[in-house]
């Protein structure tokens, strides 16, 4: 009874559709396998199985994301609206809040659409914009400001003006879920 | 010209500059940025806190395109904003 009330209210706050309580651990490992032999699979189902177990940090990325572009939007602003601009910018950092930073300086500062946001492991994060060559640089060199004054600060920085279409698909935000 | 490396596959010119601290950093990339707005020539730039990273790649988007004077005279405008 508890747990399928409280299924239902996650059931309230997911955008997808959450299966039984006993199916978690199928799906995860159904995730797990799909992430060894299917990563572009594995990116669309491990994206429902955050959104399924994660409600604490959907909800905190609801409020971020209120009024502006947030991190809570990037899936269905990365997916469903094409880029502006084939330029590319990306800054690493270390920590959360100076990614933060990074990525809100860069989107005020010019007209770059935030299309990802990775944790790459080790407590670093990774966000990347796309836009015109010049309004990336511009971008990218507000976000490093910005989050060199934050915590352990700027990790890195790249622009690359012109990237090839290749890599197009690692461009899109994986869906991973932060790591503890 | 002669802090370029160029290098094959694809050609491009290539230049590291380092930085004592990251205020040198940003003041460079700043200035690189007026520059590269001016000429509308856009390189690959990677950064940190003291070193700046440069690609520059030729304009045609060929596979075996060649460097021009237009890349070459902008890595020296390069050379004269960090001299």
């Amino acid at each position: 009874m508890t747990n399928s009330s409280t299924s239902s209210s996650k059931a309230s706050d997911q955008t997808v559709e959450v299966s039984p309580v006993t199916a978690p651990k199928k799906v995860s490992s159904s995730v797990s396998k799909a992430k060894r032999s299917n990563p572009s699979a594995a990116a669309a189902s491990s994206n429902a199985s955050a959104k399924k177990r994660t409600s604490p940090s959907t909800k905190r990325d609801s409020g971020s994301g209120s009024g502006r572009t947030g991190l809570s939007s990037i899936s269905s602003s990365s997916i469903s609206q094409p880029n502006r601009g084939i330029a590319l910018g990306m800054i690493e950092t270390r920590g959360m809040v100076p990614a933060i930073e990074a990525a809100d300086a860069m989107t005020k500062s010019a007209e770059v659409t935030l299309v990802a946001r990775e944790y790459v492991g080790g407590g670093y994060v990774t966000v990347m914009v796309r836009g015109e060559t010049g309004a990336v640089n511009a971008s990218v060199r507000a976000g490093a400001d910005a989050c060199e004054r934050v915590g352990d600060g700027l990790v890195a920085a790249h622009i690359i003006a012109r990237p090839d279409d290749e890599i197009e698909p690692v461009l899109v935000w994986s869906g991973a879920k932060r790591r503890y | 010209m002669d802090k370029w490396v160029q290098r094959n596959r694809p050609n491009r010119l290539e230049r590291r500059l380092e930085f004592e601290t990251y205020e040198e950093t940003r003041n460079f990339l700043d200035n690189l940025g007026v520059l590269s707005e001016s000429k509308k020539i856009f390189p690959d730039i990677s950064f940190g806190k003291t070193y700046v990273n440069l690609t520059l790649r030729p304009e045609s988007e060929e596979q075996e395109a060649s460097l021009t004077d237009l890349e070459y005279n902008f890595a020296s405008e390069i050379d004269a904003l960090f001299d």
